[in-house]
């Protein structure tokens, strides 16, 4: 049931992803199972294959929405049981940046991998990161520049940071075409990612499983 | 050739022209700026963002050794989005520079009132206004504002170019379609004219370069002027005669004759 369940994820086919999540709930095996065993098993081969180069942002979209759609019902269950989620991750993209695809997608991969995304969209302030950081207390941030002109505006992220008290409770990741791990470096950010498979990766190794 | 290109080679964002931008080679980036001139250039875009504080210094740099080296009447598309790099690096152009780009993004409106002052044509990326255009018709209200913010500020709209703002097929099917239909409706509702950038329509899929291609044909279809693209594939820019002359936009369809002619002998 499970592996069926994982393969209906993998092809992306959500509406058997649904039936079978709520066959295997109605057959006992409990939410943090299926989550675990067959739709993040399934997210981090479709994560692998989009890395080799095997599968393609479009394959990559519907897995995903098989996902989310298993996940809808799958959800509820989790909270009843207490399950926490792999952790927490705010992200965005930042000031005066209307790019959204990239984001988007990382947004995705990291639902896929059990990460909780509050994802807060596009042309986002440095104070909006802070208040978000102190709100949902997540264990990454994430921010995304696709000009030069925009990602310069991330080291004032950081620095907004520093200065609420909040840098050293939070790591703070980056993306997008213009930033590299150098700038990541010099600007003192945790992580640089370059795309949305290698960004599931990076928060993995930033948040190690408890 | 009907169709306006623009080379999109000498971009800092390619690790060759960073590196060479980092080690001034100039015979490396005159060689790319030669290749795409031969292969049919209209223009060629110069960018330099990612050398940071150097941008400015680079770009012009780069301005200069093409302009020494290929000649003065070789033209340039500035793209850099910091207003400061653009206001000194337009006063290197011998040729008449194209400004690539304004938007009614926050940042970038500063570059409206400074392309004013100038000859310069002008690529124009509807958005900014409302924020990122995802149909057609949102393409053609950004574009609407956007010419009304650079005719007030005093750039004709003869000397604008307006961006389709091609996007991931892959992402959002919808996207191809959408940027298509924009074309026309900005040539037909505003009478300016538009430019593609071409190759961001295949992100995330597999054989870009037919998707590239094949797409190149429907803009060319689609009326659009310009393109920025690289000329040194030889697959895009036949199937730019091909589409040209299948489209009417090539007299007798003298041009894709000749070129067949040239490569056969």
């Amino acid at each position: 049931m499970l592996d069926d369940l994982k393969q209906a994820v993998l092809e992306g086919e959500q509406e058997q992803a649904i039936e079978l999540t709520q066959k295997a709930l109605e057959g006992g095996t409990d939410a943090s199972t299926i989550l675990n065993d067959a739709l993040i098993a399934a997210m981090d081969i479709v994560g692998a294959e989009y890395e080799r180069g095997d599968r393609y942002v479009p394959e990559m979209l519907i897995s995903a929405e098989a996902m989310k759609g298993a996940m809808g019902i799958l959800r509820p269950k989790l909270t009843e049981a207490g399950v926490k989620s792999r952790g927490k991750i705010v992200l965005g993209t930042v000031e005066g940046d209307l790019h959204d695809i990239g984001k988007n997608l990382v947004t995705m991969m990291l639902e896929g991998a059990g990460f909780e995304v509050e994802d807060l969209g596009i042309e986002v302030p440095a104070k909006q990161f802070v208040d978000a950081v102190r709100e949902h207390e997540p264990e990454i941030l994430g921010m995304s520049a696709l000009l030069t002109t925009t990602m310069v505006h991330m080291p004032d992220v950081i620095k907004a940071l520093e200065e609420a008290g909040l840098r050293d409770k939070v790591k703070v990741i980056l993306g997008g075409a213009p930033v590299t791990q150098e700038y990541a470096d010099k600007i003192g950010a945790d992580g640089y990612a370059a795309d949305a498979a290698s960004a599931v990766d990076l928060a993995k190794r930033l948040v190690p499983q408890g | 050739m009907k169709t306006f290109v623009i080379g999109e080679l000498l971009n800092s964002s390619r690790k060759a022209v960073a590196e060479a931008l980092k080690a001034k080679d100039d015979e490396a980036i005159l060689r790319t700026a030669r290749a795409q001139l031969e292969a049919g250039a209209g223009a060629l875009d110069l960018n330099a963002a990612q050398s940071m504080d150097d941008e400015a210094a680079d770009l012009r740099w780069m301005v200069r050794v093409i302009q020494e080296e290929l000649g003065s009447e070789v033209r340039l598309a500035l793209d850099t989005a910091s207003p400061e790099v653009m206001e000194e690096a337009l006063g290197d152009c011998q040729a008449l520079p194209i400004v690539n780009s304004v938007s009614n993004e926050a940042s970038r409106v500063p570059l409206i009132e400074l392309t004013a002052g100038t000859e310069a044509e002008v690529i124009g990326l509807p958005m900014g206004k409302k924020g990122m255009p995802k149909t057609a018709e949102e393409r053609l209200d950004e574009a609407r504002a956007l010419v009304e913010a650079c005719e007030n500020a005093g750039i004709a709209r003869e000397r604008l170019l307006i961006d389709i703002l091609c996007m991931s097929a892959g992402s959002d099917p919808k996207q191809g379609t959408a940027a298509l239909q924009a074309a026309h409706l900005i040539r037909e509702k505003l009478g300016v004219r538009t430019c593609a950038a071409v190759s961001n329509v295949s992100f995330g899929l597999p054989s870009r370069a037919l998707l590239n291609r094949t797409y190149l044909a429907m803009l060319v279809a689609a009326g659009v002027e310009a393109l920025i693209t690289d000329p040194t594939r030889q697959d895009l820019m036949d199937t730019l005669f091909a589409a040209e002359a299948l489209t009417g936009q090539d007299a007798y369809c003298m041009n894709y004759i000749r070129r067949h002619k040239r490569r056969k002998g």
